[in-house]
């Protein structure tokens, strides 16, 4: 499935200053970001393994299993996480994410955080020195600004259809981007300055999308040429991906494989590369052959596993990857206001009785399906956000009790007829909330007929419609999720759900309460982080009094590898770096 | 011959024309939209309208339709609508793979199947072609997938014989030049890497190789013991001919008639089981491409691929028509 | 049936009665086909049984004892989901061999009445429905059916269209290809020479002889038919409600426990390979006895 994992490697808190602040397993918190960067002066103090690993055994290829091919190697126009994967290899950003933390956010070619003018509206970064790009021509302040105003300039069509993240976080290309401009005064200073004041700058530029590449590359190269399939720079034909990354790209075999070698002349020497080369196995879409292959050694390390195999893949002795945070939130959804999909008057269902949707909430058993179906990987979520986003509030969620399901169903008082329900389940779709929606929906109709609903399962594919018809109001009820694009409560409170577009409550629930919209609207033009997190809160209070969705998991989707490699670290979001990563017999 | 073989491929034209214009109504039909595939969880009624205008899919149906025929005639197969890639460069790469898996599994099934077949007829009903009758039903009715896990189990993960995946050891940096991965190892000249990568050919063979291998070993068993009662043969074992020698001359000969058609039939078999097959090991071949693009309603992809599927089908059983005319002079073309 | 009608037909229907009984006389004598006949029949039973002999709900499980292995209570283990493994083969043979039919009741009559007019007909009619048949020959099945469930959604009947399409093209071909060749037999001529008409002759006089290679290819069908449709749930295609037991989705999504779980394959996988022996060993009994030329 080539785009299945769309997004989960989108990274970050939205605010820099609150970030990670639950109660999460590793502790970013604790470690202030300047301990953690990559840079030589900070190494002593890392965290991760990589200072440990950098002493031992060098060299070596690794293979690694993605989830599926990339899309193009040209980074600034890739929205899916298996291009993401191999692209936070080779090309920086300005910022990045301390290694295992889903939004702590580290400078990488910046020499440090930004100074933020007092409107917000002025970003001033200063850059390292003496960095080349994989080429051999020099990183500077002209690079990053050629950079941002190459992206700013997307033709219509092919380009900007690609570079979905560009325009979602700039508001759009061209003038109607909220990026003014991007000055570079001297040769290490870089100035961005926005229309309006933008809190999410920061934290989404964290991106692999934004990485910075040679300009010098992207000229000769004639990286903008298009229509795309022409366009050798993007197709990996040739020199591709020129950044200043720890490993430089060699060659893409569409539907096989993606190489990089070790870059000998990283600017960070105290985190090289210490492996030669890495292989991304692009062709592993099935999951047993993924684990197979695992086993017999045709790959070293598999970016994600299934979780049923996780057992098996710790008896035959390999190391399962832990993830830590989740970035992500599975949930069944309730219409309360069906869309007829020929376009006709949309009809209320019983899910616009509130009674009904806290016994649907009370009747189902998160943990046990935690334990069957994600092999422990997952948390039953406390709000509607993972725990450890920006702007979580842990709230007193309903718990699994089938005689007060019972009672809340009774109180609703809804007629037998009303009692026959369609539950919706995708297919051919694995997602990080997700791994097997088939069973998942299984044991959802079964805790429902436990209480005393009539479940028929229907189903369709992913993108056979699910995805429309889902977000598109035509669908009852039925299982769905969101994958961060970053760690805030803007992401997933907002975009992903309970957002108003077009003066009406999002057509997924149709959770007709103007107050949430309202406080959200508040909430992203705040000025200050405290204010925002208050108003988010007040969101999630709301939410759980009126439960317009019953959110079932936060994972952690599990990868494993063998026990030759070390130093990988996990993160929730699969934003993985392999340079502190070593293969040692 | 030549005038059977001009005609048989202006039979194909309208064929292959008919099955175009199909193809490119039902992809229509389908539900989902390959803007879908490209936005995921991103997909805005905006952005969803404003990749169908790229794509050129606002434009009415015939337009479209027309688009599509005229690049076609000229030799351009289009690109992905989800990656932008040529079809005919991704093609080129992936159509080796799911060659080199058709000849293994071909070559498994009558390398095979034959020596079977006659071992069979050799002794109708008894006990030699019990077992063999029982093997190859088992090999017809076992799922491709299911046979193709459990070989990879036994011989990859716990003998550790042969790889589990892939066509090469990417370790060994065996560079992709003609992307058959057999003859990409011999221009290294590397032992190892030939030796690699016919190792990675082994099981895959074999799993495809299944169904053919029981219908090739029961085709031959049927037609040898056909044959072996005709007269012609009962004659030259009356004249004291060697039995190996009536075998080879007289009977393998006639009987191959029949084998031959079925082989031909296998291809297009070949090609299905080949979805499955891929993706069981792995490899990068059209099947499981034309799965993910059916998935993606990536038309143009899907279309192209079923074309060239078509025909080569129908090029393969015109090869079968004429390898008749060889393998048994009595048959004549005009 | 009226009088004159029969007058006519009566060579060809005393033939075929005779022809009939000496098969099955045949077929009564042939080992394997017997052993065939037995396995298709002990599924049957169970089909029909299933809501006697089956210990547990096929559709309820409890979560927490998943994956169990086989034991005294629960003679084949217990899926993902805590059902029981046993229950769920036996209520799946219903599913199983109901789809497998049905499929191939589909692809018979699409086939049948393809075949039956391009051979009846002949001519341009002959040339442009066979044309018709190379272009789904040319698609393999299976992409075919998967552009079927894709088009038409998921479901029970979705499948069986599929499976039963994908089939059509090779029984249009082999009732054609009958009917040419019954067409310059005697009794056709003879019928021609009486002053029948053309849709009569088709009717009355080719089909009923057309009719035994079709059996016995239908039930050649069956055996690939169940398999076929286990293709299709690898490939994420099957029918829409999970919970119905069937021996193809059984299979497909236990695959994945092939090492921590390997009886949930192993017994539903025994159920396919089984039905489809006793399909094959049946329809090649059928095949000889009818002909029996082939059997020597």
């Amino acid at each position: 499935m080539l785009r299945a994992r769309t997004g989960s490697l989108l990274a970050a808190a939205a605010i820099v200053f609150a970030a990670c602040g639950g109660s999460a397993t590793p502790s970013p918190s604790a470690a202030p970001s300047q301990q953690a960067s990559p840079s030589a002066a900070a190494a002593s103090a890392a965290p991760s393994p990589s200072a440990a690993a950098s002493a031992a055994g060098t060299g070596g290829t690794l293979v690694v299993g993605l989830d599926g091919d990339m899309v193009f190697a040209d980074p600034s126009l890739v929205s899916d996480g298996n291009s993401l994967y191999v692209a936070n290899q080779v090309v920086e950003g300005l910022v990045g994410l301390t290694p295992g933390t889903i939004g702590d956010v580290i400078p990488v070619l910046a020499a440090s955080l930004p100074k933020i003018s007092a409107d917000g509206k002025t970003y001033t970064f200063t850059l390292r020195t003496g960095i080349k790009f994989h080429d051999g021509s020099d990183f500077n302040a002209a690079a990053v600004k050629f950079n941002y105003d190459r992206w700013k300039a997307y033709a219509k069509g092919d380009l900007q259809d690609n570079a979905y993240y560009y325009g979602a976080v700039f508001g759009g290309f061209g003038d109607a981007s909220n990026l003014a401009s991007v000055d570079a005064p001297d040769a290490t200073t870089v100035v961005f300055n926005f229309k309006t004041p933008q809190s999410n700058f920061l934290v989404s530029q964290t991106l692999a999308v934004f990485g910075i590449q040679s300009p010098t590359a992207l000229q000769k190269d004639k990286a903008d040429t298009t229509p795309l399939k022409d366009n050798k720079y993007a197709q990996g034909q040739g020199e591709s991906m020129v950044g200043t990354g720890p490993f430089m790209f060699k060659d893409w075999v569409t539907g096989d494989h993606v190489t990089v070698v070790k870059n000998p002349n990283y600017w960070d020497t105290a985190h090289a590369a210490q492996l030669d080369q890495i292989t991304f196995q692009a062709n592993l879409k099935d999951s047993t052959a993924k684990l197979q292959a695992l086993q017999a050694g045709g790959i070293d390390l598999a970016e994600t596993i299934s979780p049923a195999d996780v057992a098996t893949a710790k008896s035959s002795g390999l190391q399962i990857v832990d993830r830590g945070q989740s970035c992500n939130t599975g949930y069944l959804g309730m219409n309360q206001s069906l869309q007829s999909a020929s376009g006709g008057a949309a009809t209320p269902t019983i899910y616009a009785n509130k009674d009904v949707r806290f016994a649907v909430a009370e009747a189902l058993n998160k943990q046990g399906y935690i334990d069957a179906f994600y092999a422990g990987a997952a948390k039953a979520p406390q709000s509607w956000l993972p725990a450890g986003t920006t702007g979580y509030k842990a709230e007193n969620m309903p718990a699994f009790d089938v005689n007060a399901a019972k009672a809340s169903l009774a109180k609703a008082g809804l007629s037998a007829d009303k009692l026959k329900i369609d539950l919706y389940y995708p297919s051919n779709v694995v997602r990080p909330y997700m791994p097997d929606p088939k069973s998942l929906a299984q044991a959802i109709a079964g805790d429902l007929q436990a209480i005393g609903f009539t479940v028929a399962l229907k189903t369709e594919d992913w993108h056979g419609g699910y995805v429309s018809h889902a977000t598109g109001g035509n669908f009852p009820l039925f299982l769905f999720g969101w994958t961060c694009d970053w760690a805030g409560a803007d992401n997933f409170l907002y975009t992903a759900w309970f957002g108003w577009q077009n003066g009406k409550p999002n057509l997924q629930f149709g959770w007709n309460n103007p107050q949430v919209n309202t406080l959200m609207t508040q909430a992203l033009q705040a000025t200050s982080p405290d204010a925002a997190n208050a108003l988010w809160a007040q969101v999630q209070d709301l939410a759980v009094q009126d439960m317009p969705t019953v959110p079932i998991v936060n994972s952690t989707p599990p990868g494993a590898y063998v026990s030759k490699v070390h130093g990988f670290v996990g993160a929730g979001n699969q934003t993985e770096l392999f340079n502190s990563v070593s293969i040692q017999p | 011959m030549l005038r059977f073989i001009v005609r048989r491929v202006i039979g194909a034209i309208p064929v292959l024309f008919g099955l175009s214009i199909i193809l490119f109504l039902f992809l229509r039909l389908l539900p989902g939209d390959p803007a879908e595939a490209i936005l995921g969880q991103h997909a805005t009624p905006e952005l969803t309208a404003q990749i169908r205008t790229t794509l050129g899919l606002d434009q009415p149906l015939y337009v479209q339709y027309v688009n599509y025929l005229v690049r076609l005639l000229h030799g351009d197969f289009g690109s992905s609508f989800v990656d932008g890639k040529s079809v005919a460069d991704t093609f080129l790469v992936r159509f080796p793979g799911t060659i080199e898996l058709t000849i293994g599994a071909l070559i498994f099934a009558v390398g095979l199947g034959i020596p079977l077949g006659r071992l069979a007829a050799r002794h109708p009903n008894g006990w030699v072609d019990g077992i063999v009758t029982v093997v190859s039903l088992f090999g017809i009715s076992i799922p491709i997938f299911v046979l193709g896990y459990t070989l990879v189990f036994v011989f990859g993960v716990q003998l550790h014989w042969l790889p589990a995946l892939g066509q090469s050891d990417p370790r060994l940096g065996i560079p992709q030049v003609t992307h058959f991965a057999v003859i990409d190892a011999l221009l290294t000249g590397r032992p190892n890497a030939i030796i690699d990568s016919f190792s990675h050919l082994v099981l895959p063979s074999i799993a495809l190789g299944s169904i053919p291998l029981a219908i090739v070993t029961r085709i031959t068993r049927a037609s040898v013991i056909d044959v072996a009662n005709e007269d012609y043969v009962r004659t030259a074992r009356a004249k004291g001919l060697a039995e190996r020698r009536v075998d080879d001359r007289h009977i393998m000969r006639n009987a191959w008639l029949p084998v031959a058609t079925v082989i031909g039939l296998q291809v297009g078999g070949l090609l299905a089981g080949a979805v499955l097959t891929e993706t069981v090991f792995s490899w990068n071949g059209v099947g499981s491409w034309v799965v993910s693009a059916i998935q993606n309603h990536d038309y143009i992809v899907v279309q192209s691929l079923i074309l060239i599927f078509a025909t080569i089908f129908l090029f393969v059983n015109l090869i079968v028509d004429i390898s008749y005319a060889f393998l048994n002079p009595r048959i004549r073309y005009s | 049936m009226s009088q004159p009608i029969a007058i006519v037909t009566r060579p060809t229907a005393r033939a075929s009665r005779g022809l009939w009984r000496d098969a099955f006389r045949r077929l009564m004598r042939n080992g394997p086909a017997l052993v065939g006949a037995v396995c298709i029949a002990i599924f049957v039973a169970a089909a029909v049984l299933a809501s006697v002999i089956a210990p547990y709900d096929p559709t309820l499980g409890v979560l927490a004892d998943g994956k169990q292995g086989p034991s005294l209570a629960h003679l084949m283990g217990t899926d993902l989901l805590g059902r029981d493994e046993f229950s769920r083969v036996l209520y799946g043979a219903r599913i199983s061999l109901t789809v497998g039919v049905v499929a191939v009741f589909f692809g018979l009559a699409f086939g049948s009445v393809v075949g039956a007019v391009a051979g009846g007909a002949g001519g341009k009619v002959d040339a442009v429905l066979m044309r018709v048949t190379d272009v789904l020959l040319a698609i393999p099945g299976i992409l075919l059916a998967i552009g079927i469930v894709a088009w038409l959604g998921h479901g029970q009947l979705q499948i069986m269209l599929a499976v039963g399409i994908s089939y059509a093209p090779i029984f249009a071909r082999l009732l054609r290809g009958t009917l040419l060749a019954l067409r310059e037999a005697d009794f056709a001529t003879a019928a021609r020479a009486e002053g029948a008409t053309p849709a009569r002759i088709l009717l009355r006089h080719l089909m009923p002889n057309a009719l035994t290679p079709l059996i016995v290819q239908a039930t050649l069908a069956l055996a690939t038919a169940i398999i076929d449709v286990a293709g299709l749930g690898f490939l994420g295609l099957g029918p829409g409600d999970p919970r119905v037991a069937e021996w193809g989705e059984m299979l497909t999504d236990s695959a994945r426990f092939l090492q921590s779980a390997p009886y949930l394959i192993f017994f539903p996988g025994a159920a396919i390979v089984l039905s489809a022996i006793g399909f094959n060993l049946l329809g090649d009994g059928l095949r000889e006895a009818i002909d029996p030329r082939l059997k020597r």
